[in-house]
């Protein structure tokens, strides 16, 4: 999974737009999705943005719709409460629940929309980064911002563990799984656990050969990061005018509701 | 139990940011000092962090047939500590809003004090009072695990039920709505995470015993006695 959203973050034709530029375009339109009164701005931004993958990173739009439907997933429990919980004006439907009566009101269905709205946004937004981004881009800008050092280098070490490790995780999976180590659900807790601790204990390992390793090519506490491509003057001017548009969009639409 | 994007309205995402970030701070002030006095220090907290990431991804065996996944904060709190823990799962919240999309950017505050402050701290105290208290080793680490885990997702509920008070304004009515919702999954979940947790130690423990003593986990006479109790 994670290869495969940096393969694409690679592989794409925004891979050759700067990281800075597609940076401020995530964190503008996220910031405009958060704050927007109605469900228009971030409606548009969601379709826009996951348009732009779909279009020029040659992201499969099916990939992208799987991706997207399991945070959405997540979203729409939460939404669900805030529409049954909240909310004035007219009652649109109403059912009863072990005993207690249950109302949607247009006040708490307009606010659950609105969320869920706010959420396809801001998801599109963050897939938008994650598909034509590769992360050691954002590293590079990070350590431009003056971020602690420190922090940028764990982050980088951190980030090279996570495939090391998930594919060890998958090869001890397969392993176990070969040997129906999940059948049945007290196994499937024990195998569980096996794989956690030899995890564990591998990636120690793995931590005390990689002092060694890094020691072995003069490591001296800092770690070499790439420059960043420069910022374009028309991607600049565009990618502002797209937010502009859509900060207006936010304003111009902020009284409009789904229902 | 993460709060998606675009789901907590302003000034929420703003105060949680304000909330934790001088738990994230402190903690980076810590790890600096660590990495200056050992350098050996820095490739550790990266695999430890790496190691939160791929065991919060892992799926667990499912109970109740949603998707479940351990938060693996509460395991990082008891091999490495509050503070670390709470850097670490701020990095890990990072890469999981931008490589997955799971979170957020604006609601990241938000996250990280209920799963990087809140649990993990929890966690961290259970530990170490039932490990004074002289009970049992793997009952204290199911305990501290499966409880960080409760008091992650009532925080997320408490953080959901202040941004939407129901149509009463009542806080508290809407935070049992919540917290009743998030418990028919998070609560199978966290109890097995409490058993997966005593399981790990069980076997990292027959293994590599010495990790434990060097990450003061257990003292070297309680490592001798576990030990005993194993073979």
């Amino acid at each position: 999974m994670h290869d495969m959203l940096e393969m694409y973050a690679y592989s794409g034709r925004l891979s050759e737009v700067s990281a800075s530029l597609k940076l401020l375009v995530v964190l503008g339109s996220v910031l405009i999705c958060v704050s927007s009164p109605g469900p228009l701005a971030p409606m548009l931004i969601g379709i826009t943005l996951a348009g732009s993958v779909v279009a020029w990173s040659r992201v499969p739009a099916g990939v992208f719709i799987r991706i997207l439907l399991i945070p959405l997933s997540f979203a729409l429990l939460s939404a669900i409460v805030v529409m049954l919980m909240g909310g004035t004006g007219e009652t649109l439907f109403s059912f009863s629940l072990a005993g207690h009566g249950v109302a949607v009101r247009k006040g708490g269905a307009d606010l659950g929309l609105l969320l869920l709205s706010r959420t396809f946004g801001g998801t599109c937004s963050m897939l938008f980064l994650a598909l034509t981004t590769p992360m050691m881009e954002v590293f590079s800008i990070l350590a431009a911002c003056k971020m602690p050092q420190g922090l940028v280098e764990l982050s980088m070490l951190i980030y090279r563990y996570i495939f090391v490790l998930l594919e060890e995780a998958s090869l001890i999976h397969s392993a176990q799984n070969m040997r129906l180590g999940y059948a049945g659900l007290a196994g499937a807790i024990r195998s569980f656990s096996i794989l956690g601790s030899v995890l564990f204990l591998r990636s120690w390992e793995k931590g005390e050969a990689l002092i060694t390793t890094m020691d072995a090519r003069c490591y001296s506490g800092r770690l070499a990061l790439a420059t960043t491509m420069p910022i374009s003057g028309p991607g600049l001017a565009a990618a502002l005018a797209y937010l502009l548009v859509m900060a207006s969009v936010a304003w111009l639409g902020r009284d409009v509701t789904l229902i | 139990m993460h709060i998606m994007e675009g789901f907590l309205p302003h000034p929420w995402w703003e105060i949680w940011f304000l909330a934790s970030a001088p738990f994230v701070i402190y903690g980076v002030s810590r790890i600096n000092q660590m990495t200056r006095e050992r350098r050996e220090a820095l490739p550790l907290l990266a695999v430890a962090g790496a190691f939160v990431f791929v065991l919060s991804s892992l799926k667990l065996p499912s109970v109740t047939g949603s998707c479940s996944h351990p938060t693996g904060t509460g395991i990082g709190a008891i091999l490495f500590g509050t503070w670390i823990t709470s850097v670490l799962a701020a990095i890990v919240l990072i890469y999981q809003a931008v490589f997955l999309a799971h979170g957020g950017l604006s609601t990241l505050g938000a996250n990280v004090f209920s799963m990087g402050v809140a649990g993990p701290a929890a966690a961290y105290l259970i530990y170490r009072a039932s490990s004074r208290a002289g009970l049992n080793f793997y009952l204290g680490v199911f305990a501290a695990t499966a409880v960080a885990d409760m008091i992650t997702y009532l925080v997320t509920a408490m953080q959901l039920a202040l941004a939407f008070p129901s149509s009463s304004g009542s806080v508290l009515e809407s935070f049992w709505a919540f917290s009743a919702v998030f418990s028919l999954t998070q609560l199978p979940l966290a109890l097995l995470e409490g058993v997966v947790a005593a399981l790990m130690f069980k076997y990292i423990l027959q293994l590599r015993g010495d990790v434990l003593l060097r990450l003061n986990v257990l003292s070297e006479s309680a490592l001798g006695r576990l030990r005993e109790g194993l073979s």
